[in-house]
């Protein structure tokens, strides 16, 4: 079975002006692999902050380019963007950053849900931890 | 009492004018722990209710006195969250913690400040637990994916109806 795939027009406009070949021919290959594949080439499943949220994956392209794509109930697959990833700049990197002893050692990406699985249920957090967190690392 | 407090004594009491800057900041420390230590007492749950009351007692005195600093300098505010200064810094411009207004050199709220070090205190204490603290960082980077100015941007084209065949 093929899947469609589509994309909005900001995804264009960074492949075309800010990707080089390399990274132009790593995105063509994915846009492929999800035709084909689906879901399964979409990488690992994004936790979702409430049942609202869409299922969104996120898969890694060439160097620290990373594809984020969407799922509709009619099998269309949305590239709705394509982003350069830094380590260093992730709440997880900062947080552990604040706070040594909270640093999360030995952690494999692929320990993260697969695209097609569903996500993760959000840990919990109290109203006050939840505004630190947020202020603090994520927004 | 320096001399230069002894002609003052008339404008208010002895114990405000003698207390230097760096005096009237331990006991705005002080206060806060207190005020933290009451609330433990509080959610224990036990019979502790002189003991609570004298604790509001001494806070409200102290509160009284018009030396006490109003917030706690970051160099406090470090000590007291168990982070470095850079962070309480960064924390400010992030709107975490607030600075107290028209006050230089700057001083954290103590009020904003004993939300945040409860905050802190649950995340050392539930980060003990090495799936919960995997789970958070998932969790957070996760959000920060959805968050980003990048998917939202893609999320509204998407809603706009802007899609092409990629």
């Amino acid at each position: 079975m093929a899947f469609t795939v589509l994309r909005v027009p900001e995804v264009r406009l960074t492949v075309e002006n800010e990707m080089t070949k390399r990274e132009r021919r790593a995105y063509d290959a994915a846009v492929e692999a999800l035709r084909g594949e689906g879901c399964r080439a979409g990488g690992k499943r994004l936790a979702a902050e409430d049942s609202g949220d869409y299922p969104m994956c996120q898969r890694s392209l060439y160097g620290t380019w990373r594809l984020v794509t969407v799922y509709l109930r009619d099998h269309t697959i949305l590239i709705v963007a394509v982003t350069q990833h830094t380590e260093t700049e992730t709440p997880s990197a900062k947080l552990a950053e604040s706070f040594p002893g909270l640093a999360v050692t030995g952690r494999r990406r692929s320990d993260q849900p697969p695209c097609c699985d569903d996500p993760e249920a959000p840990p919990t957090l109290t109203e006050d931890l939840e505004e630190l967190l947020f202020t603090a690392f994520v927004l | 009492m320096r001399p230069t407090e002894i002609g003052r004594i008339s404008e208010g009491p002895w114990y405000a004018l003698s207390m230097g800057k760096r005096e009237s900041q331990q006991v705005a420390y002080a206060v806060v722990e207190l005020q933290d230590a009451r609330d433990e007492l509080a959610a224990s749950g036990q019979d502790v209710g002189a003991a609570l009351r004298r604790i509001e007692n001494a806070v409200e005195r102290l509160d009284c006195l018009t030396s006490v600093a109003p917030g706690l300098p970051v160099a406090e505010t470090a000590r007291y969250l168990g982070v470095s200064e850079p962070t309480v810094r960064e924390w400010l411009k992030r709107g975490v913690l607030g600075a107290v207004p028209g006050v230089k050199p700057l001083l954290i709220e103590r009020d904003g400040l004993r939300r945040v070090h409860r905050a802190v205190e649950e995340l050392r204490e539930r980060g003990q637990d090495a799936d919960w603290l995997r789970a958070l960082h998932d969790y957070l980077d996760d959000v920060a994916v959805r968050r980003s100015p990048a998917v939202q941007q893609g999320l509204a084209e998407m809603a706009a109806g802007h899609l092409e065949p990629a």
